[in-house]
């Protein structure tokens, strides 16, 4: 019996120590090189001529867990996948997966930093204080220059909606005069914000719809103190916002409270020297500071904003659970907050156009032209073959091209009814039963690729102004999104003029990567504390003088530096 | 162990030679853990040549070109460096102290308790945290702690007609819940070593006392404590060597911008430099300052632990 006991152990052990080792051993093989072509099952039924070799690409990609599949698809094996075969017999392949975007770009940089084999092409989302693309072109030694590549194969119809983009789009992804990275159109407007309020709470309150800042204090004291959800508690907030991160960013954002008072904080911007200056060190960010602080001490402002990151404050912890009565949301805010409607059917919701401040001043972040970029491995082989995915992927946009007229694919994105007319979003049940099924979910990259500047946005000021659909595409976009949603389109593109962008979009510089963390923290950790009382307000301007002494001036040359090569 | 298995008068080269041979089946049962810690723990240590370089992942150790101390300077050059140890060391030794502390007295209270189920209940009971992930404990920590309608501060306010408090948002209140919360989630743990070894002091001690008319309160002051104390100077010394890990995934979570100045860690702040920045020498220059301080720290630790309680693991 003993000995059996002892066997057990040494049996446990080794098996133990057996998984161990296979675990490694699996782990291995996985980060093994990943470029060798791998036969794919389907290539018998290519049926384009040209390519006789099946091509294979490897990328690494974010799977969105709310992806429903259709007919046994699979994020191998979907429509997209096999659109991409057929036509042009290349198959994408993913090196690897996340299911988020945060450990996807965790991911990333760790395996840059493990120097694992980089995919052949990964396509990273951009976002304002994000320093992964950033990063990914200072590593260039990795990364293949594309602008030759770009000439060469890209079709006119992608060539034509990156001329509507601003030139500066490729400044961000350039070293050395090459260009690493190939950016995404923005839709035009990007993460520029403006405000949604609660409607059926300023209706409750007997206030009108606040037009400048004078108002919104009006109010927000009535959100906070006159119980506008009529529960008979004092549970509601003025206004959400999201400060675990940064305070210019998209949904929950600030920085539209401090561009009413004249400088948006976090980004460079031409001063009246023609020189680029730091937002966040501008004498008009103590004013916005002042108040906030006011704001925060008269409990507009939940107290946990400090540790709410974006999404928190403009869903679960904020306005969706009906927390707050305004928050500030990008073009694509209506998907974050629409549960808010389920929760509460009553729950009424409307657009509010940026206030102006006391001096008439409007200004909110603004978008950079990209909304990301795909980077190709040094050792990417098939650029041709990537260049044809992607011109696909534009051809919606070819008016001289009728196959995809009405949509991609029918019965998929588009249904036709008896007469040939075309059916989208809830409509098409009445000809396919499960409706709509969304191909851009496993499109290479990002399910808003392509884009043309500001074409949804024209789309949603004519909906809003009460035009009928007047192409199929722009009856598929009516009805693939919320009137809501329309509404946030427009106001943004209405007040379009008033975004402020970040001009600084060079490399990190030589003081920068090894100060910049400390300023950063500084700045935030001041910030709040003004807010929240915790220091006077004096603490701002030692917090300007400590800025430019620890580093910030040099960094504001070297910005400047590189300024001068661009202008 | 310390008796060996051969007694035998040849030259020392000899003797490790036929000691191996005898043993062999033991020295090979240990290889496996050799090669582990060699390939963990000893090959990673070359890595540390990326703080004197200007490391760059394309051009790998060999080809990225040398600098010499300039991480180490930029590091001590920078500003916040110092209050960084600060919070470091300082969140690391008080949770050292009080989960010592509080285990220990936890574990001579539970070496009390006559009924066994009760006793296995509660020494179960406080010693599951240990398992939970403190991602998951951060997102409940939150919540109860909110100071508007939080758990903890409407008991506060309603019970004790107290202002609420600010737990996570406030310097010093947030160091209070980061000590509070670790020696919470940690001491029942801990307690396993301290009640090993009280089941381990000589019955024999007792029953002395027994008859010298003890009663039981004597005899926890005179036999358990002292009988306890050697384990403890052991068990204290040896965490000297851990005085700059203050717990990454605790303070990670939960720390933000109000509170930054008193809860930004060495490890928080290698994180921002080295993943958020791809700052990899950088990173790895205070991984070794870290490192440095750590190894000296153990082998003060272990003369400590010799001199005070004649503990030797070499």
């Amino acid at each position: 019996m003993k000995n059996f006991k002892y066997y057990t152990v040494i049996v446990l052990i080794l098996s133990f120590m057996g998984i161990v080792f296979v675990g490694c051993g699996v782990t291995t093989k996985e980060s093994a090189p990943t470029s060798t072509p791998i036969t794919n099952a389907s290539s018998p039924e290519t049926t384009n001529p040209e390519s006789t070799a099946p091509i294979t690409i490897t990328s690494a990609k974010w799977r969105d867990a709310g992806v429903v599949f259709r007919d046994g698809d699979t994020w191998e094996n979907n429509i997209w996948s096999r659109m991409i075969n057929e036509k042009l017999g290349v198959t994408v392949e993913d090196a690897w997966s996340t299911p988020d975007w945060a450990s996807f770009e965790q991911k990333l940089l760790l395996n840059i930093a493990a120097g694992e084999p980089f995919p052949d092409v990964v396509f990273d989302y951009y976002n304002q204080g994000n320093p992964t693309l950033d990063k990914l072109v200072e590593n260039s030694e990795i990364l293949m220059p594309i602008q030759e590549a770009f000439d060469k194969y890209a079709s006119p119809t992608v060539k034509k909606a990156y001329s509507l983009a601003p030139k500066s789009i490729w400044s961000k992804f350039t070293k050395d005069g090459k260009v690493y990275g190939l950016p995404i159109l923005s839709d035009g407007i990007g993460n520029a914000t403006t405000l949604i309020v609660r409607q059926d709470w300023l209706d409750a309150v007997g206030l009108p719809a606040p037009k400048t800042i004078d108002d919104l204090d009006k109010v927000l004291d009535a959100f906070t103190n006159n119980d506008p959800d009529k529960d008979g508690k004092k549970d509601t907030y003025g206004i959400n916002f999201g400060w675990k991160d940064d305070f210019s960013t998209y949904l929950g954002d600030t920085s539209w409270l401090f561009g009413a008072y004249g400088a948006i904080p976090q980004i460079w911007t031409k001063g009246p020297d023609g020189k680029l200056a730091y937002g966040s060190i501008q004498p008009e960010v103590k004013d916005a500071l002042v108040k906030l602080r006011d704001w925060y001490s008269k409990g507009y402002i939940d107290p946990q904003a400090a540790l709410l990151n974006v999404y928190e404050a403009a869903k679960a912890k904020g306005f969706m659970a009906e927390k707050g009565g305004i928050v500030a949301v990008p073009q694509w805010g209506y998907n974050q907050i629409k549960d808010l409607f389920t929760n509460n059917p009553q729950a009424k919701v409307n657009v509010l156009p940026i206030p102006a401040g006391s001096t008439g001043k409007v200004a909110r972040l603004g978008d950079s032209g990209y909304q990301g970029a795909f980077f190709f491995s040094k050792d990417f082989q098939n650029m041709e073959a990537f260049f044809e995915v992607f011109n696909l992927m534009y051809e919606k946009e070819n008016p001289d091209n009728d196959e995809f007229k009405f949509g991609w694919i029918k019965d998929a994105d588009y249904a036709l009814d008896t007469d040939g007319n075309p059916l989208y979003g809830d409509d098409m049940k009445k000809v396919v039963p499960e409706g709509y099924y969304k191909m851009g979910n496993f499109m290479l990259g990002f399910e808003s690729v392509p884009t043309v500047p500001l074409k949804y946005f024209n789309y949603a000021k004519e909906l809003v102004g009460g035009a009928t659909p007047s192409t199929p595409d722009e009856l598929n976009w009516s009805k693939t999104n919320n009137p809501l949603a329309w509404n946030i389109m427009s106001t943004i593109y209405d007040q379009k003029d008033i975004s402020v962008k970040d001009e600084y979009d060079g490399p990190v510089t030589k003081t920068q990567s090894t100060q910049w963390d400390q300023l950063k923290k500084k700045e935030h950790e001041v910030f709040l504390k003004i807010i929240y009382g915790q220091l006077p307000i004096e603490a701002y301007d030692q917090f300007v003088t400590d800025w430019k002494a620890q580093g910030g001036d040099d960094i504001t040359n070297e910005v400047n530096e590189w300024y001068a090569t661009v202008k | 162990m310390r008796t060996s298995l051969v007694k035998s008068s040849d030259p020392y080269n000899g003797y490790l030679k036929s000691k191996l041979k005898i043993n062999y089946q033991l020295h090979f049962l240990l290889l496996p853990s050799v090669v582990l810690i060699l390939m963990f723990s000893y090959a990673p240590i070359l890595g540390l040549i990326m703080a004197f370089q200007d490391f760059k992942v394309s051009k790998g150790f060999l080809g990225s070109p040398f600098v010499g101390l300039k991480y180490f300077d930029i590091l001590f050059s920078t500003p916040d460096f110092y209050q960084i140890i600060r919070n470091t060391f300082f969140f690391a030794s008080t949770e050292i102290i009080f989960l010592l502390l509080f285990s220990f007295i936890f574990a001579l209270l539970l070496n009390e308790v006559r009924a066994t189920f009760f006793k296995r209940f509660v020494q179960t009971f406080v010693y599951l945290p240990h398992f939970l992930s403190w991602v998951i404990l951060s997102g409940i920590f939150i919540e109860i702690l909110n100071v508007d309608g939080g758990l903890v501060n409407q008991f506060l306010v309603n019970l004790f007609g107290m202002k609420p408090i600010f737990f996570l948002g406030d310097g010093n209140w947030f160091r209070f819940t980061i000590v509070t919360t670790d020696v919470w989630k940690e001491f029942g743990y801990s307690a396993i070593v301290i009640l090993a070894a009280i089941s381990s002091i000589d019955p024999s001690l007792y029953e002395a006392a027994e008859m010298d008319g003890a009663n039981r309160w004597q005899q926890t002051l005179f036999v358990t404590i002292p009988s306890l104390i050697p384990i403890m100077i052991v068990v204290a010394t040896l965490k000297l060597g851990s005085v700059l890990d203050a717990n990454f995934d605790q303070i990670f979570p939960l720390y933000n911008g109000l509170v930054m100045e008193k809860a930004d860690i060495i490890d928080t702040y290698a994180y921002r430099m080295g993943l958020l920045n791809l700052n990899f020498s950088f990173t790895a220059a205070v991984g070794m300052f870290k490192s440095v301080v750590s190894f000296v720290m153990i082998v003060i630790g272990y003369r400590l632990a010799y001199k005070l309680a004649n503990y030797r693991i070499f």
